[in-house]
This record gives C-alpha cells, structure tokens and sequence, in this order.
C-alpha cells in the first residue's frame, strides 16, 4: 500500500506493518492507521507512521533495550481488546519523545502500546503503576535540565 | 455539572452498572471505590491528560536518524554492562 508522509514521501508499505488503532491513541482519537516503519541495521527504534495524516509519525522503541526490568500488566480488557488470545504473542512498544538534544530522549512507559502483530489490531494502554512516568529519561539525567547527577528515576512523583 | 453531597459508605450510581462508593474521607482527600464493567476504563484524569500531552509533543520530533539513536543505545549498554552495579 502506498501512503504519503511529510517525512518520507511516498513510500509504499507491506499489508503486514500496517496496524489498526481502533480508538486511535491518547489526543489523536481520529488518527486509526499507522504504518510500522523499521529502522536501519536493526535498530530497535522504529517510526509510527500514520496513513490518514502524512506529517504525524512518532518514534517508537521496544522498552526492555533500556529498561529490562519494564513491565506492563495487561487487562483482560485491552487483552480482548486486542483479540490477543495469549499475551505472550503480543508485542509491547513505547513512544519515544526525541529532543534535538538526543541524549535527553524520554520515554513514555505510562502509556504503553500493545499491538497484536497476528491480527494487525493495537492500543495504547494506561497503565495504572506508580513506577512508571510519561518521561521516562533513557540516559540518566538525561530528562532533567542538564543535572547529569541526577539519578534515574522514573517516579516523578516521588510517593512512597 | 451535577454535584451531589455524599455521606461516607454512600454510593451513586451511573446508568445500571457504574457504581461509586465513598471509601473514606481524610482532610480534603476522598477516597473512592468504582464498580464498572470491564469495558469502561477508570483512570486518573491526570494520568489520562499527561499520556495525551506526552503523546501530542511526541509527535513534534520532526526528522531523526534511527541508526544514531540506535547506536547511543548500544553505547549506552557497553557503558552499563562495565560498570557493576552495587
């Protein structure tokens, strides 16, 4: 399928990369298509391409390259949701947020994505888990205004 | 906006199926219990709004070069992988 993009012009996509939001993610509630775009030398990152909308593309990343320790409860709900019949064939991805000053990319670990890769049908999900933030800084310090001291943590609300 | 008053153990109900308990009362904290089907979602309005603002300036980054946000990556966890953790 051939679909425009601001960034890549017209680039044609395979019908395997192409996944159905069908509730759209969180602020983009109309935006139903993304083209899955995959990065060069195998890069865990990707892009997120929409269909509908040439200039919206996110950058998306699999967590546990920077953060093994990354888990995401599912609900019976968004499981069903996905038509995922066993989790473990789901596939979970995370928006990056890349400032000009890479070094400084957050990732949103509260709003994961969950994507069904069999039936091409994926969600964001909320996450209801106090370890996890929106910002999450891959470099430590990295989020923060140039405090390179400062320590990786994802809590930003800092409880308990 | 309705607004209705609640004493403690008191409940409202939303159409036939959503039902919110007042758990508890603590200065000005509420806490609140919700019975709803599994298909309505509950959260935190907050929670909710920092996940779409995060997503909406996401969307701002305007072109990056994937192979060197990969290799910060990988620089990233030869530097993890030397250094012990305590």
């Amino acid at each position: 399928m051939k679909i425009k993009t601001t960034r890549f012009g017209e680039i044609d996509v395979e019908e395997s990369k192409l996944f159905t939001f069908p509730e759209g993610i969180l602020g983009f509630p109309d935006i139903h298509r993304y083209a899955i775009l995959d990065g060069p030398d195998n890069s865990p990152f990707k892009w997120m391409q929409s269909v509908e909308e040439p200039s919206l593309a996110f950058v998306i990343c699999d967590p546990n390259i920077f953060k093994p320790d990354y888990q995401v409860q599912v609900s019976p709900y968004d499981q069903g949701f996905v038509q995922l019949d066993k989790l473990s064939d789901g596939v979970v991805a995370v928006i990056m947020r890349i400032p000009e000053e890479h070094w400084k990319m957050t990732a949103n670990l509260l709003g994961p994505l969950l994507f069904n890769p069999d039936k091409r049908i994926a969600k964001q999900i909320v996450l209801v888990d106090e370890r996890y933030s929106t910002k999450y800084p891959v470099f430590p310090g990295g989020a923060s205004q140039g405090t390179a001291s400062a320590p990786a943590n994802d809590n930003k609300e800092g409880k308990k | 906006m309705l607004v209705l008053s609640r004493h403690k153990d008191e409940t409202i109900m939303i159409g036939d199926n959503i039902e919110i308990t007042v758990v508890d009362i603590k200065g000005d904290q509420v806490r609140l219990g919700i019975v709803a089907p599994r298909d309505v979602a509950v959260h935190r309005k907050e929670v909710y709004e920092s996940i779409q603002a995060e997503n909406i300036s996401a969307a701002r980054n305007k072109s990056v070069d994937l192979s060197k946000l990969g290799g910060m990556l990988q620089h990233k966890k030869k530097k993890d992988n030397s250094t012990p953790h305590p």
